[in-house]
């Protein structure tokens, strides 16, 4: 799995999963593209990382961003969509979510992924090229929430995944998610330092007895992005220490 | 929680000729076809193998090309009928290398035979085949992996039955659809004792059998893929190497379609 003289796309760059991604994918020898609305983490202060602090949602920024990445490489090899946010406690039960919260959460975790993967894609078709979007195990059962935009947003990411796949094959763009479980991020963490039961609790209902770590997301995404890869395509990889096996 | 002697995610490059560096693979039904494209992946990435089949000629020019290619294998005839001769292949494992770090079962047949015509005896080879085969190499390797403190198994399921269906194969079909169950409950037995089970569902791949068929139907089957060509049996190697490596410590019970999208449309294209 060698990433040497390819370029990449990783949103979501300014944190948890995403920043593991990126970062490992610069260590295996890729140049990336950083998208993150948070300010860079010192981190991805290295040449081989270019990062652009602005909002996904912004189509026009955005579009832009992709073109100005292919152009400084002379071409784009892969897209990582792993922006994404989880507004527990705003986004619940659909019955009780704020209309507006809706919008955000889908615009987010699901729109904004649409429109890097719309903008890269015919970038991609000169030499074949992968993308992975990280979507949740939510999106396939239910989240632990309610947290229903959330859930309905990774789902859509999962079909859209699977579109991607489908339409884009003959091109040699291949597109898969990685379904994570529960994974101590940024996005979790004041979660669990508010409620320690809460976090012994999924330790206890994961059969590996551990929380996942954004390294386990970034060694599945990694692996699919990879040429060890090259025959797999809208899959959906659950890195979750075996917790959707398992009847709560 | 990552079992000793596997090296915990992050902290090693992604990939590598290293991956399975001082591992020992037991690799069933090597000696041809899939089997063998895996055999010679791990050898590339370092690890020790044990080859099984039943075919020993052809088991001994696998871990000739093994070693052409500075590996390190030997081969044990087993039959998966036998359990018995499976058993005595992880002994042969423990003897030769020290243990078993990671099985692939992979050992498996698919005869074609409508439902109308198929005899109680057609059910039942396929089924003790591929499907309690699956049980004896998994029970056999379970102890060794245990007392190791971890360990890694990959099974080698199929689309078909998982996900589609094939004329003539709903035998097989069961099986594979049985592995993938199989395995669910497996990975909750296994995962306090740090192994983890996981399985590769493989499309329309290159082997000598899919040969036979000929190029006019070879091309028409290219044609229904998304990425318009076969799978290399070096592919399914590659989607194994994943699993049974430390990058996948924290994945279990689950199963990856390697298929180049032939599953994905809603109709045959």
């Amino acid at each position: 799995m060698t990433f040497h003289g390819r370029n990449a796309i990783v949103t979501g760059a300014g944190g948890g999963m995403g920043l593991c991604i990126a970062a490992d994918l610069i260590a295996a020898g890729s140049t990336v593209t950083a998208l993150d609305v948070k300010p860079r983490p010192a981190q991805l202060d290295q040449p081989a990382c270019r990062y652009e602090q602005l909002d996904v949602t912004d189509r026009d920024a955005v579009q832009d961003t992709v073109r100005r990445a292919h152009q400084r490489h002379g071409r784009l090899d892969y897209v990582v969509n792993a922006a994404g946010v989880g507004w527990f406690g705003r986004d619940r039960s659909l019955v009780d979510t704020e209309p507006g919260v809706w919008d955000r959460v889908l615009d987010i975790n699901l729109t904004a992924a649409m429109q890097v993967s719309r903008c890269s894609i015919p970038l991609m078709r000169e030499g074949g090229g992968a993308l992975v979007h990280i979507a949740s195990v939510a999106g396939l059962r239910n989240s632990d929430g309610p947290m229903d935009a959330y859930q309905v947003a990774k789902a859509g990411l999962i079909s859209m995944s699977r579109a991607i796949a489908l339409s884009c094959g003959p091109d040699r763009v291949r597109s898969n998610t990685v379904c994570p479980g529960a994974i101590l991020t940024p996005m979790i963490e004041p979660l669990y330092a508010a409620d320690p039961a809460r976090r012994q609790r999924m330790e206890q209902r994961t059969p590996l007895g551990r929380l996942g770590a954004p390294d386990d997301v970034s060694a599945a995404c990694l692996f699919l992005l990879s040429d060890a890869a090259s025959f797999i395509t809208g899959v959906d990889l659950v890195v979750d220490g075996g917790w959707t096996l398992a009847l709560a | 929680m990552t079992p000793p002697g596997v090296t915990p995610p992050g902290q090693t490059p992604p990939g590598g000729p290293a991956l399975l560096d001082g591992k020992t693979a037991l690799i069933t039904g090597a000696t041809r076809g899939i089997g063998r494209g895996i055999a010679e992946v791990f050898a590339a990435a370092g690890a020790s193998l044990v080859l099984t089949g039943r075919d020993s000629a052809a088991g001994q020019q696998a871990v000739r090309a093994v070693e052409a290619a500075g590996g390190k294998a030997l081969f044990t005839a087993a039959d998966m009928l036998d359990q018995a001769s499976v058993q005595a292949a992880v002994a042969t494992a423990e003897e030769r290398f020290g243990g078993v770090d990671i099985l692939v079962q992979n050992a498996g047949m698919y005869p074609e035979v409508p439902i109308e015509q198929m005899t109680a005896a057609d059910w039942d080879l396929v089924h003790s085949t591929n499907l309690r085969g699956t049980f004896f190499a998994v029970q056999a390797c379970l102890p060794v992996m245990r007392a190791r403190g971890g360990g890694r198994m990959v099974l080698i399921s199929s689309i078909t039955g998982v996900r589609t269906g094939f004329p003539g194969l709903a035998h097989y079909g069961a099986t594979k659809a049985g592995m993938n169950g199989f395995m669910r409950s497996a990975a909750l037995e296994l995962a306090p004792y740090g192994i983890t089970i996981n399985a590769i569902e493989p499309g329309s791949i290159r082997t000598e059998g899919l040969a036979g068929l000929g190029a006019t139907a070879i091309a028409a089957m290219e044609e229904c893929i998304p990425l318009r060509r076969l799978g290399e049996p070096a592919e399914i190697g590659a989607a194994a190497l994943f699993l049974a490596s430390g990058l996948a410590s924290y994945i279990t019970g689950q199963s990856i379609v390697v298929d180049g999208g032939q599953t994905l449309p809603e109709i045959k294209q």
